[in-house]
């Protein structure tokens, strides 16, 4: 495989994990080096709990951002580094890219429904999180590709 | 004696005053990216090719940033506390910080701005001058910063206070009246605007008569020049578009990262960009655009926290001057991913490491004494320099003939080496 397009399809991954890592970090050793800034007195240095809550949840928002942006990327770049390999011919309907929209919403409505069985089981809620995104990432993917035949064709 | 009140203008929750910091960071990333905005090269090209273009972009930004932030205050948007509020103290060491920022970043290859916008876009260089700012920053805190805190305490060359006693219009006027403030924020950006304006057209009337065209020179001059000298990122002046070239395609370009930012479209995204602060961060934090205090020591404390060591328990100036996190962490960490997204998706993102490998060392050098001038002068080239403009102060003032002084010797210096 070419270097670059290792490159381009590494780059956004390591955003992503990047995003996460951040957000890790801040909940697990910001927080707690908060608390010790407290407990031995450094006011400077602490910050109040409304403020750092405040700061958790946007780091929260901004790691799906981040996350999300770097999937994106990284599907964008898949499809152009396929449309390269295989010389840009390819046969694509409509139907490609309703698909995995249709098996999203499936989804979404499966755990919806299922939403009282579930309650709070973190790592089901994972697993389904990561097949609903998983599937927005194939509609992402399929409208590039759809376009991309459209404007060879 | 001027209220010195810290109240929220506006009603948001704590999660939104970040989201817009982090917004602020990102739009910072991105348009310093496209328009490769750099204060430092902006002023070698100054001393190297005495082109004033950049520069004068420069002056236009802080003559904006100054305009809009004081009109909003004079139109009793934003109250006058929110202005001076943050207003630093002022000394000795604004002076001898910026000179030796400005002597290190020009070694170094880039400014604050630059180097994070830089190392988010794969160069290596960067990389090592962001570490070496580290590294600068924990040298300043241990070796310098009790005896400059002993000056400012005691008034030794310094301030003892910043806030409204560093407030223009309240040297000037006595008040922070709305009309102390729109007179003295068009005394501000009137003159800034002007002679920035006048600067850039200067230079292009000197350039286009110099045959060959404007571009054209300007590349001859970049083959002519060590350009490697400042990291291989030296500034050609913005080619000007060509009379047939419609509006539409020009923007659709841009849209589509196929061309950079010209200059003065990305000074005047970056003027909004601190304005959009200004306004949304009113009474909450430091509502301007600041990278330093982050990228510099905070980084480097999250470092070592992973290995458990904790500098804010025992070490000056991580004790007492910084907050575990505030907007500014999100904002510095969005800029790199606004400069890294934008690299990316136009095609310039790679690894580039100098052919010559003492660049590394010049860089991490370099970087060392970014992280000790900043701390001394209280911020870089954006949190002092250019939010100080925004402040009505006059500290970006004295920073910006310290970091020309410092600019200017570094060019010097480079041309021996």
């Amino acid at each position: 495989m070419k270097t670059a397009y290792v490159r381009k399809l590494l780059a956004p991954v390591v955003l992503s994990l990047f995003a996460v890592g951040w957000y890790e970090f801040s909940v697990i050793y910001l927080a707690s080096n908060n608390q010790l800034a407290l407990s031995s007195g450094d006011l400077a240095v602490y910050v109040i709990p409304q403020q750092f809550q405040g700061y958790l949840t946007a780091t929260l928002w901004i790691c799906y951002f981040v996350v999300f942006m770097g999937l994106a990327m990284f599907w964008y770049n898949l499809v152009n580094i396929v449309r390269e390999e295989e010389g840009g011919r390819w046969e694509f309907g409509a139907i490609d890219l309703a698909m995995p929209l249709a098996i999203a919403l499936e989804l979404v409505a499966f755990f919806y429904l299922g939403n009282s069985l579930i309650g709070d089981n973190v790592a089901v809620r994972l697993l389904g999180y990561c097949a609903v995104l998983g599937c927005l990432m194939w509609f992402w993917y399929n409208s590039v590709k759809y376009v991309r035949v459209r404007e060879v064709v | 004696m001027p209220p010195e009140i810290l109240q929220p203008v506006f009603s948001y929750s704590w999660p939104v005053v970040f989201g817009v910091f982090a917004l602020s960071g990102f739009i910072l990333g991105w348009t310093a990216q496209r328009g490769n905005y750099c204060f430092v090269n902006a002023m070698t090209s100054i001393f190297t090719v005495r082109s004033f273009e950049r520069f004068g972009a420069l002056l236009i930004l802080f003559g904006l940033s100054a305009l809009g932030c004081g009109l909003l205050v004079a139109a009793g948007v934003v109250p006058a506390y929110d202005q001076y509020y943050f207003n630093y103290f002022a000394g000795w060491y604004i002076l001898v910080g910026s000179f030796i920022f400005g002597f290190g970043a020009a070694l170094a290859g880039g400014c604050n701005l630059s180097m994070l916008y830089r190392a988010a876009s794969g160069y290596v260089q960067n990389w090592i001058e962001l570490f070496g700012m580290m590294i600068g920053t924990y040298i300043f805190a241990v070796g310098i910063w009790p005896f400059q805190l002993y000056t400012m305490e005691k008034g030794i060359f310094s301030t003892t206070s910043g806030g409204y006693v560093e407030y223009v219009p309240y040297l000037l006027f006595h008040s922070v009246s709305g009309t102390a403030v729109l007179l003295t924020s068009l005394l501000f950006g009137v003159p800034l605007i002007s002679l920035g304006i006048y600067l850039q057209r200067y230079t292009r009337a000197k350039w286009s008569g110099k045959g060959g065209g404007f571009t054209s020179f300007s590349m001859s001059l970049n083959r002519a020049l060590p350009v490697k000298s400042f990291g291989g990122n030296f500034p050609s002046p913005t080619p000007q578009p060509s009379g047939g070239l419609r509006l539409s395609q020009e923007v659709k370009d841009l849209l589509l990262l196929r061309k950079p930012y010209g200059t003065n479209l990305s000074t005047v995204i970056l003027a909004l960009d601190m304005i959009m602060v200004f306004l949304i961060g009113a009474g909450y934090t430091f509502n301007y655009l600041v990278i330093t205090s982050s990228d510099g020591g905070r980084f480097f404390e999250y470092i070592l926290m992973l290995a458990g060591v904790h500098l804010f328990l025992n070490t000056p100036w991580f004790s007492d001057s910084l907050s575990i996190v505030d907007a500014s962490t999100l904002m510095v960490v969005m800029l790199c991913v606004g400069a890294f997204a934008s690299s990316y998706l136009s095609g310039d993102f790679k690894i580039r490491i100098p052919r010559e490998k003492k660049r590394l060392l010049i860089g991490f050098v370099g970087g060392m004494l970014v992280g000790i001038g900043v701390r001394m002068a209280l911020g870089c080239n954006v949190g002092l320099m250019w939010t100080n403009f925004a402040q009505l102060g006059y500290d970006g003032i004295i920073f910006l003939f310290g970091m020309l002084g410092g600019v200017y010797l570094a060019v010097k210096v480079q041309e021996r080496l």
